[in-house]
């Protein structure tokens, strides 16, 4: 049937019949749309929230074993903290109606659409990964009131303003200031290289220095760092790997939605930009401290990872709109960053940061937010030498330095305050000791636990070893007891009241293999051991 | 024509969410794995990281056979009570295969709840034979009666409600997956016994066994949670029709803010000195995962006030229900009983209560009434069917001696004897002093001297079984022949290279 031969009541219905369908169409559209983006949120989500579980293991990795399960309950709680404050507080504060500086309306989820659920779990995730990075830098001599009450600021209050200002659509940041040429300069930053990584690299620097470092961490009259190793390289490559996982989702999906024209070549682009950036970070920092005018000449595990994770904080601003070979190119100088930062907090600023935070995620978010400008193929400096590019520059400055100042303020007013009431820090003998059990009660790993009764290669040894080490808690590899270093550290020992020896006439326990043990042995100095498990009451011995 | 391209679009997206999410609920078989190795000790690592290993396995088989058809087989022969087709996947249409991955993945977390009840103790027959029978017939009846069309999800139309029809409802399975899951592993913690040195008899006192690694579980509980999200957020089954988004969206945040207020209240019951006080890291995990767990069956229903309620009475169930098990000397390793009945139980009565709009608490008329009195026709008919055929199962291997391993395996540990696979080989550690001191030991036996003086043996007290290397073994024989008497261990070692002696002075 042509067109020609209908009657006009006929067209008339078969218009009408026309719209209908095309508006039937429109609605299955848009509720078709809705569900992909919620559904890609709620997934991508799901996925950051796993980063909880890398930032734990990382952490737990890098503290010595007496206080794991300490800095495990705080990355869980973290999570659970942000639950509860950004629920009740920080979602309205973030994305809740208000003015430019704030929101507020949707406490609670009062009022909030059901089509917004998806979109709260998303952002909710980013809070949580704010507050957990704070957790690294403060690891091992923190209260845990203090981590209570600092978590719970971050994810209330601190990081939502920061990111109302930056992402929400009344935001100061975020909404940037009409040019006279007519273009909008707004502030850039996709997935929160300034709006989570700098803020939360702040607030952990800021913690750390007020709560100062942990015993033994720096000489205490040259102030040189001495090395303070983590208790388990496996866990932490673990949780490595967790975060690369995670980052991957962090800033693909900042694109917020799939459904809309391009979304889904956005979100690629931002994923392959994110690993490119940490290749080039990780790459950057392994050969710098492989040279021995960086680092200590060494192919460094630790160092590479976290290098590779600065090189994806610095992408996070400006993952989605520059090219490979700028994204390769910000990742090697995140990773340049990394090291400059940590060598300032160790050698200069004697801040002790046991994870590194503060230079992963404010060296590289610092970096990650100027490097936008410069970068980026629709604004940056390289590619657009005008007012406007520069300008923008000028713009990122400003947020970067806005950010900066909101949260250093805050949470040193925050920590000040706490450590004016005595909450902040753990008393001495705790942090000598360990958090693991007189605060919780668990050791991450009870002697009593480990063990099996069927001889094997070595047991019988192992156990001889292992019983005359605790009964004295000093282990000296003896031979020439002349050399400077093992006569420090012994020094050392015997002028801390505090460290708990068993009595003196106890045997103390020699070994003496052979000269290239003995030499190995004065190379690294390891004399003290303060780490072994000692006897613990024997509630369960008797059965 | 346009709803016919769109139909196809429509159902690859779905096969897609049904199948990403289900990926996810299978991660969270490696999240009890990785929960329940750490929370055991070292010595049986290996013999509970193979039972979840396995579980994941035997489900795909059983639930493949049985499972699926009994659970939705929906053919001819099919009734309010069970289904009957699709045995082996015969007679599949292509597009359900997501829905079996995703309810095969179900049926996984179901069976691996029991394994950490039963750990350190369960025979590895006994093991397979309960897996077996949980994921390819206790269970798929139940996801008959409440998903598959059964009676429980047809329900009842009343009169008195002008034929409103009320069933049970069950968004996710607290009580599909996880009240039978809990009971099955409270019935066969009951059998087994609890386990050597748990509890004392004369005294009464209860042995606190600890787990050989917080990390290990705590690495397990992060990825249960993450698992928990897309257990709770794919059980919509589609993301295609109008309002699909928001309701996953919807549960998931209930499950978080759930999991986050029953996470608070279980740390901090432990830490006003009720049941302990610390600030303990693992009620923390099992408190939200309890949360997650009520969080199940309504968390599409629910208001996040609501979710806030379940998650703080969530906290109070886990710890109550975690004492009563020790007050009546029942042993649960992983407090999977607490966990997953306590909270399963919470959750379906929950959700009469706390529904948005038809809740007792919101509506508060009849038929909220009636909603309640099928939550616990529900809960009830769940507990009985899998406590009978639990007991039948377990009591039968118990009846065969196939339930427990010996005693002197279980003192001894599971790890060597059952799978010859130490978790932590003593050889395959350290990088110093002491361990060249083994390898010395190891290589060059003869030159090395024992002397031994004064060291007691008592005949009726077997020496600490460590011990045990051949060496040292010998020499003990040789002394107790000779009928020394003696209190402390000399060791000499030297070693030729260096011509130098190590001393080793150790007070057993």
């Amino acid at each position: 049937m042509s067109v020609q031969n209908l009657s006009q009541e006929g067209l008339y219905n078969l218009t009408v019949d026309l719209q209908e369908q095309i508006q039937g169409l429109e609605t299955w559209k848009t509720y078709t749309n809705d569900n992909m983006d919620q559904s890609f949120l709620l997934t991508m989500g799901i996925i950051i929230y796993l980063m909880q579980g890398g930032f734990a293991l990382l952490e737990a990795g890098s503290v010595r074993s007496k206080n794991t399960t300490n800095i495990l309950i705080k990355n869980l709680l973290d999570s659970f903290v942000s639950g509860i404050f950004y629920w009740l507080i920080g979602y309205a504060f973030a994305y809740g109606s208000g003015n430019s500086f704030i929101g507020y309306d949707n406490f609670a989820h009062d009022g909030l659409k059901n089509t917004d659920y998806a979109t709260w779990f998303f952002q909710y995730c980013f809070a949580a990964t704010a507050a957990t990075i704070v957790s690294g830098a403060v690891a091992e001599r923190c209260e845990f009131v203090a981590y209570l009450v600092y978590s719970s600021m971050i994810t209330g209050f601190i990081y939502p303003v920061v990111s109302h200002w930056a992402w929400s659509s009344d935001g100061w940041l975020g909404k940037g200031f009409e040019h006279t040429s007519g273009t909008t300069i707004t502030y850039r930053d996709f997935a929160g290289s300034g709006a989570v990584h700098t803020l939360s690299g702040v607030a952990a620097f800021v913690g750390a220095a007020v709560m100062g470092p942990r015993i033994g961490r720096f000489d205490k009259e040259t102030k040189r760092p001495e090395d303070i190793k983590g208790h388990s390289v496996p866990l932490a490559a673990l949780g490595g790997f967790i975060l690369i996982f995670g980052f991957l989702a962090f800033n693909g999906a900042s694109q917020g939605s799939i459904s809309g024209e391009n979304d889904g070549a956005i979100v690629s682009i931002a994923i392959k930009n994110t690993v490119m950036a940490g290749s080039g970070g990780a790459f950057t920092t392994m050969f710098m401290n492989r040279l021995k005018l960086f680092g200590d000449a060494k192919w460094s595990f630790g160092i590479t990872l976290n290098g590779c994770l600065s090189g994806m904080v610095s992408i996070c601003s400006s993952c989605n709109e520059v090219e490979t070979y700028s994204a390769l190119a910000t990742g090697i100088i995140g990773g340049v960053a990394y090291m400059i930062v940590t060598w300032l907090m160790l050698n200069k600023l004697h801040v002790d940061d046991p994870l590194d935070a503060c230079a992963v995620h404010f060296g590289g978010g610092v970096w990650g937010v100027i490097a936008l400008a410069f970068f980026s193929n629709e604004v940056g400096i390289f590619y657009h030498w005008n007012a406007d590019s520069g300008l923008q520059l000028a713009w990122q400055l400003v947020g970067l330095l806005t950010i900066i100042v909101w949260t250093a303020v805050l949470s040193f007013i925050m920590f000040y305050i706490l450590k004016k009431f005595d909450l902040l820090r753990v008393p001495f003998i705790l942090e000598m000791k360990g958090l693991d059990i007189p605060k919780h009660g668990e050791p991450a790993y009870p002697t009593e636990a480990y063990g099996h009764g069927w001889g094997e290669r070595g047991d019988a040894l192992h156990t001889m070893v292992k019983q005359s080490v605790q009964s004295s808690s000093t282990t000296l590899v003896s031979a020439d007891l002349s050399t400077p270093r093992i006569q420090r550290s012994k020094l050392a020992l015997d002028s801390h009241k505090d460290i708990p020896r068993h009595k003196a006439e106890q045997p103390k326990f020699y070994l003496d293999v052979n000269k290239e043990h003995i030499d190995n042995a004065e190379k690294n100095g390891v004399v003290l051991r303060q780490d072994l498990p000692g006897q613990r009451s024997n509630e369960n011995t008797k059965f | 024509m346009a709803e016919q391209i769109s139909s196809e679009v429509l159902q690859n997206l779905d096969v897609m969410f049904l199948i990403v999410t289900g990926m996810f609920v299978f991660f969270m078989q490696c999240g009890f794995a990785f929960l329940e190795a750490g929370a055991v000790r070292s010595k049986n690592a290996t013999n509970i990281l193979i039972k979840n290993v396995m579980d994941s396995f035997v489900s795909g088989v059983s639930y493949w056979l049985f499972g699926y058809a009994f659970a939705y087989g929906d053919g001819s022969s099919a009734n309010k009570f069970i289904g009957f087709k699709h045995f082996a996947s015969h007679e599949m249409e292509s597009e359900t295969f997501a829905s079996w991955f995703f309810q095969y993945t179900f049926a996984a977390t179901a069976a691996t709840i029991v394994s950490g009840a039963v750990a350190e103790r369960c025979e590895f027959i006994a093991y397979f034979t309960y897996s077996i029978f949980i994921t390819g017939f206790i269970y798929p009846v139940v996801t008959h009666w409440a998903w598959g069309g059964g009676w429980l999800s047809q329900g009842m139309d009343y009169s008195a409600l002008n034929g409103t029809v009320v069933n049970y409802q069950d968004f996710a399975g607290s009580g599909v997956v996880h009240v039978l899951g809990g009971v099955a592993a409270l019935v066969g913690a009951i059998l087994l016994g609890p386990r050597l040195g748990r509890f004392h008899k004369e005294s009464g006192t209860i042995g606190q066994l600890r787990g050989h690694s917080v990390p290990i579980a705590a690495l397990g509980g992060f990825i249960l949670f993450f698992g928990f999200l897309a257990f709770n957020g794919g059980s919509q089954l589609s993301i295609t029709n109008k309002g699909d988004g928001a309701a996953v969206a919807l549960s998931v945040v209930n499950t978080i803010i759930s999991a986050s207020f029953a996470a608070f209240g279980s740390l901090i019951i432990n830490r006003l000195n009720f049941l302990g006080s610390s600030w303990s890291l693992l009620a923390t995990i099992n408190g939200a995962l309890t949360g997650m767990v009520a969080a199940c069956a309504g968390c599409n229903a629910m208001a996040p006030w609501g979710a806030c309620i379940l998650g703080i009475i969530s906290s109070i169930v886990y710890t109550s229900v975690s004492y009563l098990l020790k007050k009546l000397r029942i042993d649960d390793p992983l407090d999977a009983v607490a966990v997953h009945l306590g909270g399963g139980t919470w959750g379906v009565i929950a959700i009469a209560f706390l529904d948005k709009e038809e809740g007792i608490f919101v509506a508060g008329d009849l038929k909220s009434g009636y909603k309640l009195a099928w939550q616990l026709i529900g809960w009830s008919s769940i507990v009985g069917w899998s406590a009978v055929l639990s007991l039948i199962i377990f009591g039968l291997l118990k009846l065969c001696k196939v339930l427990r391993v010996p005693a002197e395996i279980e003192e001894k540990g599971l790890d060597i004897p059952k799978h010859k696979e130490p978790a932590y080989p003593v050889e395959a550690y350290g990088h110093g002093h002491i361990e060249k001191l083994i390898q010395i030991l190891e290589n060059h036996p003869r030159e090395i001297e024992f002397s031994y003086t004064n060291m007691t043996f008592n005949k009726d007290e077997p020496t600490n079984a460590y011990f045990e290397t051949p060496e040292v073994k010998r020499h003990r024989d040789k002394m107790m022949e000779n009928g020394t008497d003696v209190t402390t261990v000399k060791l000499q070692v030297t070693d030729e290279m260096d011509n130098k002696q190590t001393e080793m002075n150790s007070r057993m």
